[in-house]
């Protein structure tokens, strides 16, 4: 890194001499300006602007797309002949681009397709302490959706996983019948995912508009001879 | 001690012996020497060259101009790009053209141009030989002029910083600074001389001939003020290129006359051109027509630009240029500037790339024409002062074009000055290439002269305010990408003023 492909030992996209690997460069998002609606961002002084470039205000934001920790846990729990068996998946300490939300509030869709109901809090002279900018905001596109990190969003998540939940018949009912064991059982899978991400899909990779993890229940009957 | 100079030389094995370990050639590595073997691989290659050139985003670069409008079906394209003209290092539009040029386009040219080099040709190759080899520096020649046309400042200036030459296969480390206007020049001029000895002249118009040569030098010429050179080569091909009749211009829109094409750029059903590319980007790819809309060239066909309302209102129902660029489904508002709802009573759909059987709105795309010859014509006899008259004059050449369009004697005009004959052209460029990519170019090299830029019509621009861009706006000259500084940062030091 550094030699290439110069002295300050920096590619953007893959990263810096010494920091983490995919580390972002982004422009910072600062918000709605409450004076007229527009996007500020802040340069690379740290004043807020909203005419920011790219190429001079971008700066190294110390994220990438790579969890702290990632993992997974459970417990099983038997009791008389009812069985409970879970699966946890977490993970902690990441960011990613949220442009499923960003597709649901871009302004330029209104009456194309569903958007989301928070462009009804977009910026008027009489809402001006907003998130959302201003229906007609002129500088949407100075700073493309990948290059600020006004769509970066905190994705740690805790997800139940697997859940299983089921009944033993007794060896006593069955005695005699030439059924050796009967088991009743429903699985659950992605039953609840605990995040803060507004996507689709906190744990998919792609950016945006991918399949979410599908939530699947199922119920068994196993019998054993 | 003896034991430690043993340790030496064997640690010194182990350090060659490090260098075979990462530099593995593996087995199927196809390197250009293997590749290309004989003259058959060459045209193949050189298949592969002609697959790399694209003018979508040349003609996507419109809708930074005043040729399109929002369209009745779109859902916000170019909002925040081209009709708000926002143009950054990040915009596609400053991405594209020097990542097509260079990557797409230099970088497989040179490729083959090399292997060809490497090859001696079996007797009886020789002329199939020297075509591919003709093609490939016109080819050449063609991109670096492109790519100067979209990053110059002043394509008359010969000191303005011009585009990197790159006239060899670049490494990874490859970390050109840009040549100035007059050495871009002289690099294409010698890529063309090259290949005015080399060349065959078969299959015109797909591919390159001398007289796409000569058409090169002309529009060149002319985009420099070198107007009497311009006038001459161009003159050399309008005498063997005659103006389209009605039937035959209709038909070249439809692919099937080509009494007017200098060159084209063949596109197939199936092709590798059949497709949606990006819409509403300057990025663009796929069929010329999706540019436009999503799905046809109807009312009906998920139009997302449709013409901007002044560039229709140049548009004479008469005129054969009416017809093929109006789709007969669009709705003309009688008195549009009075409309209730002008975006739903006035729905002009734009149809110059209807498709071809098999694959809709995709169609050839014409690079020179025999217009644009006479064109070119008209401008130097306006840069010499010589604008009316009925013979030998910028009118009487507008004229010429408009008889052969209307199918009809065409009243003589008269210009008042050589700014209103300038501006006569614009429009008239305007009409004769619209929607073929000319538009921005055009502003940015003569409309200073012509006392013309980015004129919306009030109702197009209505919804954002961005109704107009100043000729000598820093905007006529595309910023470099910030892509290529991750590479190559001391370009950064050579960016665009404005930027």
């Amino acid at each position: 890194m550094q030699d290439i492909p110069d002295e300050t030992g920096e590619i953007i996209g893959i990263g810096r001499n010494g920091g983490i690997l995919g580390e972002r460069k982004l422009v910072r998002y600062a918000g709605v300006n409450p004076a007229n609606g527009n996007l500020l961002y802040l340069d690379i002084d740290g004043n807020a602007t909203e005419s920011p470039d790219f190429d001079r205000d971008a700066v190294w934001t110390e994220t990438n797309n790579v969890p702290e920790f990632l993992g997974s846990f459970g417990f099983d729990l038997d009791y008389k002949n009812f069985f409970l068996t879970t699966q946890f998946n977490y993970e902690v300490g990441i960011t990613r681009f949220d442009f499923d939300y960003s597709n649901a509030i871009d302004r330029d869709d209104i009456g194309v397709f569903n958007l989301s109901q928070d462009l009804l809090r977009a910026w008027t002279p009489d809402n001006r302490i907003t998130d959302i900018p201003s229906l007609d905001a002129t500088n949407l596109g100075v700073i493309g959706g990948g290059a600020s990190d006004r769509f970066i969003k905190n994705s740690d998540y805790l997800r139940l996983r697997f859940l299983q939940l089921g009944y033993n018949v007794p060896q006593k009912a069955i005695e005699n019948s030439g059924i050796r064991s009967i088991r009743i059982f429903g699985n659950a899978e992605n039953l609840f995912t605990w995040t803060e991400f507004r996507g689709f899909d906190p744990s998919a990779r792609a950016g945006s508009r991918s399949y979410p993890t599908a939530r699947i229940m199922s119920i068994g009957l196993e019998i054993g001879f | 001690m003896k034991k430690i100079k043993y340790l030496l030389i064997l640690n010194l094995a182990f350090f060659f012996n490090c260098q075979d370990a990462i530099d593995i050639a593996q087995p199927g590595r196809l390197t250009p020497d293997r590749a290309f073997e004989n003259v058959a691989d060459l045209q193949q290659g050189l298949l592969g060259v002609y697959n790399a050139y694209d003018l979508t985003p040349e003609i996507a670069m419109g809708a930074y101009t005043d040729e399109v409008a929002v369209g009745f079906a779109g859902g916000g394209q170019g909002f925040t790009t081209s009709l708000a003209f926002i143009l950054n290092s990040q915009s596609a539009a400053s991405t594209t053209f020097w990542s097509n040029g260079y990557i797409g386009e230099l970088f497989s040219c040179n490729i083959v141009i090399n292997a060809a080099l490497a090859i001696t040709p079996e007797a009886g190759e020789e002329d199939e030989y020297n075509d591919i080899l003709g093609q490939l520096y016109a080819l050449r020649a063609f991109s670096h002029f492109q790519l100067l046309s979209y990053y110059s400042t002043d394509y008359a200036d010969d000191s303005a910083l011009g585009v990197p030459i790159i006239d060899f296969v670049p490494g990874t480390d490859a970390q050109p600074l840009r040549n100035t206007n007059g050495e871009v020049f002289a690099a294409i001029n010698a890529d063309l001389d090259r290949a005015e000895d080399l060349l065959l002249d078969a299959n015109a118009p797909i591919l390159v001939t001398k007289d796409f040569v000569t058409a090169l030098r002309a529009r060149m010429a002319a985009y420099r003020q070198n107007y009497s050179s311009a006038a001459t080569f161009a003159q050399e091909l309008l005498d063997k290129y005659p103006l389209a009749d009605r039937t035959q211009y209709t038909n070249m829109f439809l692919d099937t006359d080509n009494t007017e094409i200098i060159f084209k750029l063949d596109r197939t059903a199936n092709g590798p051109y059949d497709g949606q590319g990006a819409t509403g980007s300057v990025a663009a790819g796929g069929g010329a027509g999706y540019i436009y809309a999503f799905v046809n060239p109807t009312i009906g066909g998920g139009v997302y630009f449709e013409f901007s309302r002044n560039l229709f209102n140049l548009f004479d129902p008469a005129d054969v240029r009416y017809d093929v660029c109006v789709a007969p489904t669009s709705v003309v508002s009688p008195d549009y500037q009075n409309a209730a709802d002008f975006v739903e009573e006035d729905k002009l759909v734009i149809q110059k790339y209807p498709g071809i059987s098999g694959a809709l709105l995709v169609n050839d795309l014409k690079v020179f024409r025999s217009s644009e010859m006479l064109l070119i014509l008209a401008e130097s006899l306006a840069d010499a002062g010589n604008i009316n008259g009925a013979t030998n004059s910028t009118a009487a050449l507008i004229k010429e074009l408009r008889d052969a369009r209307f199918g009809s004697a065409q009243p003589l005009p008269v210009y008042s000055s050589q700014q209103a004959a300038f501006a006569a052209i614009l429009n008239e460029r305007r009409v004769e290439f619209a929607f073929e990519g000319h538009r921005w170019k055009d502003l940015k090299r003569l409309g200073v002269r012509a006392n013309q830029g980015v004129t919306r019509d009030p109702l197009d621009c209505a919804f954002n305010g961005a109704c107009t861009l100043a000729p000598d706006d820093f905007k006529f000259t595309l910023p470099l990408p910030s892509v290529e500084f991750n590479g190559n940062p001391g370009l950064r030091a050579q960016q665009n003023p404005g930027y």
